[in-house]
Protein backbone atom coordinates (compact mmCIF):
# COMPACT_ATOMS: atom_id res chain seq x y z
CA UNK A 1 0.00 0.00 0.00
CA UNK A 2 2.65 2.59 0.97
CA UNK A 3 4.75 2.15 -2.33
CA UNK A 4 1.40 3.09 -4.07
CA UNK A 5 0.70 5.95 -1.70
CA UNK A 6 4.63 7.06 -2.27
CA UNK A 7 3.92 6.48 -6.31
CA UNK A 8 1.04 9.37 -5.56
CA UNK A 9 2.56 11.15 -3.50
CA UNK A 10 5.44 11.83 -6.34
CA UNK A 11 3.65 12.04 -9.19
CA UNK A 12 0.19 14.00 -8.66
CA UNK A 13 1.43 17.20 -8.13
CA UNK A 14 3.44 17.12 -10.52
CA UNK A 15 0.31 15.75 -13.28
CA UNK A 16 -1.68 18.63 -11.80
CA UNK A 17 0.65 21.27 -12.47
CA UNK A 18 1.33 19.75 -16.12
CA UNK A 19 -2.65 19.47 -17.13
CA UNK A 20 -3.48 22.79 -15.70
CA UNK A 21 -0.33 24.73 -17.62
CA UNK A 22 -1.47 22.75 -20.71
CA UNK A 23 -4.98 23.94 -20.43
CA UNK A 24 -3.48 27.74 -20.08
CA UNK A 25 -1.32 27.21 -23.62
CA UNK A 26 1.86 26.08 -21.61
CA UNK A 27 2.74 21.90 -22.76
CA UNK A 28 6.31 22.06 -21.66
CA UNK A 29 5.47 20.71 -18.15
CA UNK A 30 3.46 17.41 -20.01
CA UNK A 31 5.79 17.07 -21.84
CA UNK A 32 8.87 16.88 -18.88
CA UNK A 33 6.44 14.62 -17.31
CA UNK A 34 6.42 12.25 -20.25
CA UNK A 35 9.09 9.85 -20.76
CA UNK A 36 10.58 10.54 -24.62
CA UNK A 37 11.65 7.14 -24.56
CA UNK A 38 9.23 5.07 -27.18
CA UNK A 39 6.84 2.97 -26.76
CA UNK A 40 4.77 5.60 -25.92
CA UNK A 41 1.29 6.17 -26.89
CA UNK A 42 -1.70 8.18 -26.29
CA UNK A 43 -5.36 7.04 -27.02
CA UNK A 44 -6.18 10.86 -26.18
CA UNK A 45 -9.64 12.05 -26.12
CA UNK A 46 -9.43 13.47 -29.66
CA UNK A 47 -6.45 12.09 -30.86
CA UNK A 48 -4.58 8.66 -31.49
CA UNK A 49 -0.93 8.94 -31.53
CA UNK A 50 2.09 6.76 -31.13
CA UNK A 51 5.71 7.81 -30.51
CA UNK A 52 7.53 9.97 -28.42
CA UNK A 53 7.47 12.65 -31.80
CA UNK A 54 4.36 12.23 -32.89
CA UNK A 55 2.94 12.36 -29.09
CA UNK A 56 5.25 15.79 -28.62
CA UNK A 57 3.01 17.61 -31.68
CA UNK A 58 -0.06 16.51 -30.33
CA UNK A 59 0.49 18.42 -27.01
CA UNK A 60 2.17 21.03 -28.79
CA UNK A 61 -0.82 21.86 -30.70
CA UNK A 62 -3.54 20.72 -27.98
CA UNK A 63 -1.68 23.63 -25.82
CA UNK A 64 -2.09 26.12 -28.67
CA UNK A 65 -5.73 25.87 -28.69
CA UNK A 66 -5.89 26.04 -24.95
CA UNK A 67 -6.28 29.28 -22.90
CA UNK A 68 -7.86 30.75 -19.19
CA UNK A 69 -7.74 26.99 -18.78
CA UNK A 70 -8.01 25.36 -14.83
CA UNK A 71 -7.58 21.66 -14.17
CA UNK A 72 -8.78 19.20 -11.14
CA UNK A 73 -7.33 15.50 -10.71
CA UNK A 74 -10.31 13.14 -9.28
CA UNK A 75 -8.15 9.99 -8.28
CA UNK A 76 -10.47 6.68 -8.45
CA UNK A 77 -8.11 3.91 -8.32
CA UNK A 78 -4.18 3.48 -8.31
CA UNK A 79 -1.32 1.26 -8.29
CA UNK A 80 2.33 0.98 -8.30
CA UNK A 81 4.89 -1.69 -7.63
CA UNK A 82 9.05 -1.91 -8.95
CA UNK A 83 8.62 0.42 -12.27
CA UNK A 84 5.26 0.59 -13.50
CA UNK A 85 2.59 2.48 -11.90
CA UNK A 86 -1.24 3.39 -12.89
CA UNK A 87 -3.79 5.89 -12.35
CA UNK A 88 -7.39 5.77 -13.05
CA UNK A 89 -9.23 9.06 -12.28
CA UNK A 90 -11.79 11.66 -13.82
CA UNK A 91 -10.33 15.07 -15.12
CA UNK A 92 -12.14 18.16 -14.11
CA UNK A 93 -11.03 20.54 -16.73
CA UNK A 94 -11.95 24.28 -17.92
CA UNK A 95 -10.42 26.35 -20.87
CA UNK A 96 -11.12 28.21 -23.46
CA UNK A 97 -10.72 26.49 -26.88
CA UNK A 98 -9.25 28.66 -30.20
CA UNK A 99 -10.60 32.00 -28.19
CA UNK A 100 -14.25 30.22 -27.50
CA UNK A 101 -15.62 31.33 -23.99
CA UNK A 102 -14.30 28.98 -21.24
CA UNK A 103 -16.21 25.83 -20.82
CA UNK A 104 -15.68 22.93 -17.92
CA UNK A 105 -15.59 19.31 -18.99
CA UNK A 106 -14.82 15.78 -18.05
CA UNK A 107 -12.73 13.24 -19.10
CA UNK A 108 -12.23 9.66 -18.02
CA UNK A 109 -8.57 8.78 -18.11
CA UNK A 110 -6.21 5.92 -17.16
CA UNK A 111 -2.31 7.01 -17.36
CA UNK A 112 0.42 4.90 -16.81
CA UNK A 113 4.04 5.32 -15.64
CA UNK A 114 7.38 4.15 -15.30
CA UNK A 115 10.01 4.70 -13.68
CA UNK A 116 13.06 6.17 -15.94
CA UNK A 117 16.33 6.94 -14.12
CA UNK A 118 14.61 7.11 -10.61
CA UNK A 119 11.43 9.18 -12.06
CA UNK A 120 8.27 8.41 -12.60
CA UNK A 121 7.11 9.30 -16.33
CA UNK A 122 4.47 8.43 -18.45
CA UNK A 123 4.18 6.22 -21.00
CA UNK A 124 0.38 5.97 -21.79
CA UNK A 125 -2.53 8.10 -21.42
CA UNK A 126 -5.88 6.88 -22.17
CA UNK A 127 -8.48 9.49 -22.23
CA UNK A 128 -12.65 9.77 -23.19
CA UNK A 129 -15.22 11.75 -22.62
CA UNK A 130 -17.74 11.18 -19.22
CA UNK A 131 -20.77 9.91 -20.60
CA UNK A 132 -22.89 12.94 -19.23
CA UNK A 133 -20.50 15.44 -19.91
CA UNK A 134 -22.11 17.72 -22.69
CA UNK A 135 -19.24 20.06 -22.05
CA UNK A 136 -16.48 17.69 -23.35
CA UNK A 137 -19.01 16.64 -26.56
CA UNK A 138 -18.83 20.27 -27.20
CA UNK A 139 -14.87 21.05 -26.60
CA UNK A 140 -13.92 18.30 -28.24
CA UNK A 141 -15.87 19.53 -31.44
CA UNK A 142 -14.26 22.10 -31.04
CA UNK A 143 -11.21 21.18 -31.19
CA UNK A 144 -12.23 18.84 -33.92
CA UNK A 145 -13.32 21.73 -36.23
CA UNK A 146 -10.04 23.82 -35.30
CA UNK A 147 -7.97 20.64 -35.98
CA UNK A 148 -9.53 20.25 -39.43
CA UNK A 149 -9.28 23.60 -40.49
CA UNK A 150 -5.73 24.03 -39.92
CA UNK B 1 4.82 -20.57 -4.16
CA UNK B 2 3.05 -21.08 -7.11
CA UNK B 3 4.66 -19.90 -10.33
CA UNK B 4 3.28 -17.25 -11.99
CA UNK B 5 1.57 -17.91 -15.15
CA UNK B 6 3.39 -16.83 -18.32
CA UNK B 7 2.26 -13.82 -19.69
CA UNK B 8 1.22 -14.59 -23.04
CA UNK B 9 -0.40 -17.72 -22.06
CA UNK B 10 -2.86 -14.60 -19.92
CA UNK B 11 -3.13 -12.76 -22.89
CA UNK B 12 -4.69 -15.76 -24.51
CA UNK B 13 -6.66 -16.26 -22.13
CA UNK B 14 -7.95 -12.73 -21.75
CA UNK B 15 -8.42 -12.77 -26.03
CA UNK B 16 -10.46 -16.11 -25.35
CA UNK B 17 -12.59 -14.57 -23.00
CA UNK B 18 -13.28 -11.58 -25.08
CA UNK B 19 -14.52 -13.97 -27.57
CA UNK B 20 -16.95 -15.22 -25.66
CA UNK B 21 -17.96 -12.07 -24.33
CA UNK B 22 -19.11 -10.92 -27.97
CA UNK B 23 -21.10 -14.31 -27.96
CA UNK B 24 -23.26 -13.12 -24.80
CA UNK B 25 -21.32 -15.05 -22.34
CA UNK B 26 -19.37 -13.26 -19.35
CA UNK B 27 -18.34 -15.69 -17.60
CA UNK B 28 -14.82 -16.05 -18.53
CA UNK B 29 -14.24 -12.57 -18.54
CA UNK B 30 -14.97 -12.30 -15.33
CA UNK B 31 -12.64 -15.09 -14.08
CA UNK B 32 -10.16 -12.80 -15.83
CA UNK B 33 -10.55 -10.43 -13.61
CA UNK B 34 -9.24 -9.86 -9.93
CA UNK B 35 -12.37 -9.74 -7.70
CA UNK B 36 -10.58 -7.01 -5.30
CA UNK B 37 -11.97 -4.29 -3.77
CA UNK B 38 -9.43 -2.21 -5.97
CA UNK B 39 -10.51 -3.19 -9.37
CA UNK B 40 -11.57 -0.85 -11.98
CA UNK B 41 -13.63 -1.04 -14.95
CA UNK B 42 -14.38 1.38 -17.94
CA UNK B 43 -16.43 0.11 -20.27
CA UNK B 44 -17.70 2.03 -22.97
CA UNK B 45 -21.61 2.01 -21.79
CA UNK B 46 -20.30 4.58 -18.66
CA UNK B 47 -18.54 5.58 -16.13
CA UNK B 48 -15.56 3.74 -14.50
CA UNK B 49 -16.81 0.93 -11.79
CA UNK B 50 -15.18 0.69 -9.08
CA UNK B 51 -14.98 -2.66 -6.56
CA UNK B 52 -15.74 -6.12 -8.05
CA UNK B 53 -19.52 -5.89 -7.19
CA UNK B 54 -20.14 -3.20 -9.69
CA UNK B 55 -17.46 -4.40 -12.24
CA UNK B 56 -19.55 -7.47 -12.55
CA UNK B 57 -22.59 -5.88 -12.42
CA UNK B 58 -20.97 -3.64 -15.30
CA UNK B 59 -20.20 -6.83 -17.32
CA UNK B 60 -23.02 -8.78 -17.43
CA UNK B 61 -25.04 -5.54 -18.34
CA UNK B 62 -22.66 -5.05 -21.05
CA UNK B 63 -22.45 -9.22 -22.70
CA UNK B 64 -25.92 -9.08 -22.81
CA UNK B 65 -25.76 -6.15 -25.40
CA UNK B 66 -23.63 -8.69 -27.68
CA UNK B 67 -24.86 -11.61 -29.71
CA UNK B 68 -22.98 -13.76 -32.17
CA UNK B 69 -19.71 -11.99 -32.19
CA UNK B 70 -16.78 -12.94 -33.55
CA UNK B 71 -12.80 -11.87 -32.88
CA UNK B 72 -11.21 -9.95 -35.97
CA UNK B 73 -8.25 -9.43 -34.35
CA UNK B 74 -6.50 -8.04 -31.56
CA UNK B 75 -3.19 -5.60 -31.98
CA UNK B 76 -1.26 -4.64 -29.28
CA UNK B 77 0.05 -1.09 -29.26
CA UNK B 78 2.00 -1.00 -26.36
CA UNK B 79 2.80 -3.21 -23.61
CA UNK B 80 5.27 -3.53 -20.44
CA UNK B 81 5.80 -6.94 -18.35
CA UNK B 82 7.09 -6.32 -14.49
CA UNK B 83 7.22 -9.28 -11.93
CA UNK B 84 3.83 -7.76 -10.22
CA UNK B 85 2.70 -5.53 -12.69
CA UNK B 86 1.81 -5.18 -16.23
CA UNK B 87 0.00 -2.96 -19.06
CA UNK B 88 -0.94 -3.40 -22.05
CA UNK B 89 -2.39 -1.52 -25.04
CA UNK B 90 -4.74 -2.77 -27.68
CA UNK B 91 -6.97 -2.62 -30.31
CA UNK B 92 -9.53 -4.64 -30.36
CA UNK B 93 -12.10 -5.41 -33.00
CA UNK B 94 -15.18 -7.64 -33.81
CA UNK B 95 -18.51 -8.11 -35.37
CA UNK B 96 -20.95 -8.92 -33.44
CA UNK B 97 -24.77 -7.93 -33.63
CA UNK B 98 -25.57 -5.20 -30.73
CA UNK B 99 -28.74 -4.46 -28.57
CA UNK B 100 -30.98 -6.76 -30.48
CA UNK B 101 -30.38 -5.64 -34.31
CA UNK B 102 -30.57 -8.52 -36.97
CA UNK B 103 -27.23 -7.40 -38.74
CA UNK B 104 -23.87 -7.96 -37.57
CA UNK B 105 -21.24 -5.08 -37.41
CA UNK B 106 -18.41 -3.70 -36.11
CA UNK B 107 -17.29 -3.15 -32.94
CA UNK B 108 -13.34 -1.62 -32.88
CA UNK B 109 -12.22 -0.75 -28.82
CA UNK B 110 -9.21 0.83 -27.88
CA UNK B 111 -8.23 -0.51 -24.43
CA UNK B 112 -5.79 0.02 -21.93
CA UNK B 113 -5.23 -3.21 -19.52
CA UNK B 114 -3.41 -2.96 -15.93
CA UNK B 115 -3.08 -6.95 -14.57
CA UNK B 116 -1.43 -8.03 -11.89
CA UNK B 117 -0.51 -11.62 -10.47
CA UNK B 118 -2.27 -13.31 -7.99
CA UNK B 119 -2.19 -16.40 -6.84
CA UNK B 120 -0.07 -17.73 -9.51
CA UNK B 121 -2.03 -16.41 -12.80
CA UNK B 122 -2.32 -13.04 -14.29
CA UNK B 123 -5.53 -11.06 -13.90
CA UNK B 124 -6.71 -8.19 -14.40
CA UNK B 125 -7.26 -5.12 -12.02
CA UNK B 126 -8.18 -2.17 -14.67
CA UNK B 127 -9.95 -1.48 -18.15
CA UNK B 128 -10.36 1.44 -19.58
CA UNK B 129 -12.16 0.64 -23.13
CA UNK B 130 -13.60 2.87 -25.70
CA UNK B 131 -15.28 2.64 -29.06
CA UNK B 132 -13.86 4.39 -32.25
CA UNK B 133 -17.15 5.24 -33.55
CA UNK B 134 -15.69 7.31 -36.53
CA UNK B 135 -16.06 5.72 -39.96
CA UNK B 136 -12.68 5.65 -40.64
CA UNK B 137 -11.16 2.39 -41.52
CA UNK B 138 -9.43 0.39 -38.96
CA UNK B 139 -6.05 0.66 -40.24
CA UNK B 140 -6.68 4.33 -39.57
CA UNK B 141 -6.81 3.96 -35.56
CA UNK B 142 -3.36 5.64 -35.00
CA UNK B 143 -3.02 7.86 -37.39
CA UNK B 144 -4.23 11.52 -36.57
Amino acid sequence: MSETEDFLGSVLPRLKEADTALHNGDARPRMAIWSHNDPVTLFGALLNVSGWGEVNRAFEWLASRFSNGSYDYEVIAAGASGDLGYIVGIEHSAASVGGAAPEAYELRVTTILRREDGEWKVVHRHADPMPDSDGARRQLARLGEERASR
Amino acid sequence: MTPLEDFEAAMERYHLAAAEFVKGNPEPYKAMFSHQEDVTLGNPFGPFSQGWEQAEATMERAAAFYRDGEVVGFETIGKQVTPELAYVVEVERFRARMGGREEAGPVILRTTSVLRPEDGLWKVVHRHADPITTGRPAESVLQE
